[in-house]
């Protein structure tokens, strides 16, 4: 092969060693590629320069190839990223409970989620999980108290402390299910909503370390199977509503049941079943809500099975609109009309069915500008048998199912997918993506089926657009088979990479610690709104590296039936700052922050721009 | 597609395999309602309250007390077919299984050509060690069941299959008696039967290439795809060219993204069978799957599949598009307008052509493409949901306002066409609402099948139409009518559907479930 220049020297490089650590090829070489990716070119503009000065074409070739592998393996003696278990060692092991066993009802397969916050203010982010309970008791035939749901405060050393009672938010006898999470009053101290079946409950933060249920009193018992919950300011008055999904109609005492799935006899549904319409609440500003499901327009057309919520404003107007993962049933996109209410425009967006125009059992959602176009794009898990699918934001409203190009597609098909999120876990600077599996039917196993109860979690490397799955690679406790449904995203521990907690089926949690992704750079950002909410859920974050802008939206909710960090985490490869940092805040305020260095947690208040920045590791805080 | 369509059956069952232990209040209320209740009036009930209390007892595994109200129920409708299978197939699993096998001869009598009771009282001799008689009821059935397209619902199955171990391991067979024995099962539904037969066949016949491919059938049916795609190729090395062997070997690679190796097995069957329309078809949705896709290819494919089909509306729509991922909107727009008009119920089709039109920024066209679209999968999904409201009834709250809209409109109707004689419109409507009917005035209802039957204009329809797979219409009511009637009557109905007549089987609007393609 007849090299001509440097940068197809780098090429060659790329694609030969691309199969060896799956680096891939992104065009020009920026600064936004992983550090190994600049040896790599470093050492393919080596050969080239070789090239030049050795005469024997085939002696430089030998000697550029001996370069470039021995570049590879010295890079490749650098610890590998790697994800380990450590909820024993922090002591958030809760077992989880989801009906009998067997699953006779659908009720009992959809598992629950989990929420990361920092009820405290200290900093320090605390975990809640959710907890079910079982047939027998909800129809009273067994007056044991189910297992609450339980607050884990974090003690900053990389254990908890179960706080459930003394916080006051055990659940109260609930079958619970999702969580969602967001300061309701703007008082600084984030609020829990929890859903359930039957009844949801709110606990007002009272700021002392302890939670007031006023669910009655805010209006927001919901009722029905309401399952993923999600805050956002609809109407941008600086208060968080909230989104209830809602799944189907069920009877306890009189549910089908013995449906065939490949031979097999399994709990029914949700397709034949009645399904239940979403509910929209207004914060009204005192405390209370008010049930807009019906003036807004959410509460129009069929009922779908929900299961997966998040506001995310897809046609960047500025107002959140919501996408809603629903059970074998069309996904909802409901635009923001600007006016209170919202309009279903799934189907004519192209992000309602797949690109084969199916329906999809859907579960789990994220949104995130995974491609640099400015636009967030969707991306939902789904049944086994079915892709998982990424729906990519065109622009200009309309979505395309990019599932299979962006090679998401075959790879997720024997998986049945529940709680994700995209996230840079190498810090490259670009969105990676992690999903949860398991199914739910436990007869897949006795009947020897190819799709297995417990299965393992997928993480898809982004390569610029395009991703690659790498959970093998990476091993260890990715790979263990788990019958997965709830997952939280957050960096926990504050070392600059983002960790994962799973809620397992009928089993223990696993917290999955990332260690090795902060051997980049990256950046993370607390917002407090002033105009805005407090959290500056909805801000947009524009991020210049390397002359590249990348963007996110600061929100509570995602994932499945679980509320995330809600601090928004960028990865910089080796970039050593941020050249610009533009924050769009719902009220429509801007900050311009310039030359922001890496690897701080950076607090920035609507109108003041940086208040605080704090160094990876748990350091205090230092005042700008 | 009928592969995708096999793949993706999901049917509601009868019975419920695990619970909690012990009773509920809940199952205890329901059968007061069942003993109490028998007779209900509309719109409240749609279907009889014994269902309800059948089947709470039955989710619980009390198959003493399920049996004892349907025992009830056979003592008031002593000729009621399902009634009768549905005592035999609980009384099975209650033990003694010997008490079943009257019930199920009596509801043979009832309804002799019911292929899935006789395959229940085939099974029932089997657990019973009466291998003798088994096998005369297999025999049969293998006879009648070929010839039979009745498709009944699996809630009327029997126990599950466990017992055909050991049926198979007494009765020595030929090659093609384990073929068909099978096959049957596999046709039934009884996937786990399907897979015992065709195990045990190919250790008994391992060059059988046949049996492997019916092994790998049943395999893949059963969500076994590692083992599936052993046995079709195991079959194919016997046996080359095997086209329906090579056919699912390929599926199976496609429905699991292994796209490459799907390419590899179709292409391979074209070098021998250079006109199979579904080898061509499969490779070009390979090919337009595949990452990167090849969409060129994949449309070739799909000329050719065309040529060999020009009436397949979903080549057309297809290969519409390709074109439309390819950008060729003019040709897009071409294919997915035939395929509307060749099949205006091809859903897929209107959604492409919806995105044809919208980047051609004919917003309107595209808008009444989406909305038809639309349309085609609300009822689809209003049908599913109908039905298992309807039929299971767990509350009033549950079934659906607009069924009970249905059989108000019902009840005018019928008035009205009994005092005009328009036994055509009557028998229309009969299909919904026709088992409240049959409770409510049995002697009345019977009168008037009778005339239906004997209308010329019914009778034409009959011969002119062709005979679909059953779907929401009532069965029962043959059976009885048949028995009280004192002659046979065709288990067949009419209905309309996308504006035409068809002819359908009667049997999947019934006491306990509602099969239906197209879920998980």
């Amino acid at each position: 092969m007849q090299i001509h220049n440097q940068s197809q020297a780098c090429h060659l490089a790329y694609r030969i060693l691309s199969p060896l650590r799956g680096f891939t090829y992104l065009g020009t070489p920026d600064r936004g590629l992983t550090a190994s990716a600049i040896i790599l070119c470093a050492a393919a503009r080596l050969f080239f320069s070789l090239q030049k000065f050795v005469n024997n074409s085939r002696l430089a070739t030998l000697m550029g190839a001996f370069l470039l592998l021995e570049f590879s393996f010295i890079h490749s003696l650098a610890p590998p990223i790697e994800f380990v278990d450590v909820a024993g060692l922090a002591g958030v092991q809760v077992r989880d409970l989801s009906g009998g066993i067997e699953k006779v009802s659908l009720l009992e397969t959809v598992g629950h989620g989990a929420a990361w916050l920092d009820y405290d203010q200290d900093g320090l982010l605390d975990l809640y999980v959710i907890n079910g309970s079982t047939l027998s008791r909800l129809k009273g035939q067994d007056k044991s108290d189910p297992p609450p749901c339980r607050l884990f405060r974090n003690n900053g050393d990389g254990t908890f402390t179960d706080v459930t009672f003394r916080a006051g938010v055990s659940g109260q006898g609930i079958w619970g299910m999702g969580v969602a999470v967001g300061d309701i009053d703007n008082d600084g101290f984030p609020d829990i909503y929890v859903t359930g079946f039957a009844r949801n409950i709110l606990y007002h933060n009272k700021r002392d370390g302890t939670f007031e249920n006023t669910t009655k009193k805010a209006g927001v018992v919901g009722g029905g199977w309401s399952t993923s919950a999600t805050f956002g300011d609809y109407d941008r008055d600086g208060l968080l509503d909230l989104y209830v999904a809602r799944y189907v109609d069920m009877d306890i005492y009189h549910f089908p049941t013995g449906c065939l799935y490949s031979g097999i006899r399994v709990a029914c549904g949700p397709m034949g079943l009645k399904a239940q319409h979403d509910l929209l609440y207004h914060n009204n500003g005192d405390g209370t809500f008010k049930d807009v499901t019906n003036a807004a327009g959410v509460g129009a057309g069929e009922a779908y099975f929900g299961l997966g919520a998040i506001f995310v404003d897809y046609d960047r107007d500025g107002y959140p609109d919501i996408y809603v993962a629903n059970d074998a049933t069309p996904a909802n996109l409901w635009h923001n009309n600007h006016n209170g209410t919202f309009t279903d425009v799934g189907t004519v967006a192209g992000c309602a069915f797949n690109g084969d125009g199916k329906e999809q059992a859907r579960m789990g959602v994220d949104t995130a500008d995974y491609d640099r176009s400015g636009y967030q794009s969707i991306f939902t898990t789904n049944f086994s048998g079915e892709t998982n699918s990424l729906f990519r934001n065109l622009g200009k409203g309309l979505f395309r199912d990019a599932t299979e190009e962006a090679g998401l597609g075959a790879s997720s098909i024997p998986y049945l997918g529940w709680g994700t999120k995209f996230i840079d876990y190498d810090n490259d600077g670009w969105l990676d993506l992690l999903a949860v599996n398991g199914h739910i039917y436990p007869e897949v196993d006795k009947y020897h089926l190819s799709y297995t109860y417990k299965q393992r979690v997928l993480l898809f490397r982004n390569l610029g657009g395009y991703f690659r799955e790498v959970s093998k690679e990476i091993g260890g406790d990715l790979t263990k088979p788990i019958c997965g449904r709830g997952a939280a995203f957050a960096d926990y521990d504050n070392d600059g990479d983002m960790d994962v907690f799973v809620v397992n089926m009928d089993d223990l949690p696993e917290l999955l610690h990332n260690g090795g992704g902060n051997r980049n750079n990256f950046l993370t950002f607390r917002m407090i709104g002033t105009k805005s909410n407090r959290e500056g859920i909805g801000a947009l974050i524009s991020l210049t590296v390397g002359g590249t802008v990348r963007t996110a939206e600061v929100r509570s909710g995602g994932s499945y039936l679980s509320s995330n960090d809600s601090r928004a985490h960028f990865g910089l490869g080796s970039a050593p700052e941020a050249e610009l940092v533009e924050v769009l805040w719902p009220s429509g305020i801007r900050d311009r922050l310039q030359h922001v260095s890496a690897n701080q947690f950076v607090t920035i208040t609507e109108g003041k721009g940086i208040t605080a920045l704090r160094k990876p590791n748990g350091m205090k805080p230092v005042p700008k | 597609m009928k592969y995708v369509a096999l793949n993706l059956i999901v049917l509601v069952l009868m019975v419920a395999p695990k619970s909690d232990p012990g009773p509920s209040e809940g199952a205890e209320k329901q059968e007061r309602a069942a003993t109490s209740k028998t007779h209900s009036t509309l719109p409240d009930s749609a279907v009889p309250p014994w269902v309800v209390g059948v089947r709470a007892r039955l989710a619980e595994k009390d198959y003493d007390r399920a049996a004892k109200l349907l025992e009830q129920l056979v003592s008031r409708h002593t000729n009621d077919f399902e009634v009768l299978n549905l005592l035999a197939a609980t009384l099975e699993r209650a033990g003694p299984a010997e008490k079943a096998t009257t019930y199920y001869q009596r509801a043979l009598q009832v309804l002799p050509e019911s292929t899935t009771v006789r395959l229940n009282l085939a099974l029932n001799y089997v657990r019973l060690k009466k291998y003798d008689s088994a096998s005369t009821e297999f025999t049969r059935l293998l006879k009648e069941d070929s010839l039979s397209r009745l498709q009944e619902p699996t809630y009327q199955q029997g126990p599950d299959d466990d017992v055909i171990g050991a049926f198979v391991d007494r009765i020595p067979a030929r090659q093609q008696d384990w073929y068909e024995l099978g096959m049957l099962l596999l046709r039934h539904t009884r996937i786990q039967g399907a897979q015992t037969v065709f195990l045990k066949a190919v250790r008994l016949f391992p060059d059988s290439a046949r049996l492997q491919y019916g092994l790998g059938w049943s395999l893949q049916e059963g969500g076994r795809f590692q083992e599936a795609r052993e046995a079709f190729s195991d079959a194919l090395k016997l046996q080359y060219p095997f086209p329906e062997a090579a056919l699912r070997l390929g599926y199976g690679h496609y429905i699991q993204g292994e796209y490459s190796d799907a390419i590899r097995i179709y292409e391979k069957l074209l070098t021998s069978q250079s006109d199979s329309y579904e080898a061509h078809y499969f490779l070009s949705q390979a090919y337009a799957k595949k990452s990167p896709p090849e969409l060129e290819t994949a449309a070739e494919h799909l000329r050719k599949a065309i040529s060999l089909n020009p009436q397949s509306f979903d080549s057309h729509a297809e290969l519409g598009r390709i074109y439309l991922e390819a950008g060729m909107l003019g040709s897009a727009r071409q294919e997915l307008e035939l395929a509307v008009r060749l099949n205006p119920e091809e859903e897929k089709a209107h959604y492409f052509l919806a995105q044809v039109y919208l980047k051609m920024a004919q917003n309107a066209l595209a808008e009444k493409e989406l909305r038809t679209f639309e349309e085609l999968r609300r009822q689809d999904r209003l049908r599913a949901r109908e039905a298992m409201n309807a039929d299971l009834l767990w509350s009033r709250e549950a079934v659906t306002p607009m069924l009970a809209q249905k059989i108000r409109h019902f009840f005018e109707d019928y008035k009205a066409a009994l005092l005009t004689g328009n036994y055509l419109r009557i028998w229309q409507w009969l299909t919904p609402a026709s088992r409240q009917l049959y409770d409510d005035d049995f002697a009345q209802f019977s009168s008037i099948a009778s005339r239906v039957f004997e209308n010329l204009e019914v009778r034409q329809l009959l011969k002119q139409s062709t005979l679909e797979r059953g779907r929401l219409v009532a069965g029962r009511i043959f059976c009885e009518f048949s028995a009280a009637a004192g002659k046979r009557i065709p288990p067949l109905v009419l209905l309309k559907e996308g504006g035409q007549w068809k002819i359908d089987y009667a049997f999947e609007w019934t006491t306990a479930g509602i099969g239906y393609l197209g879920a998980r």
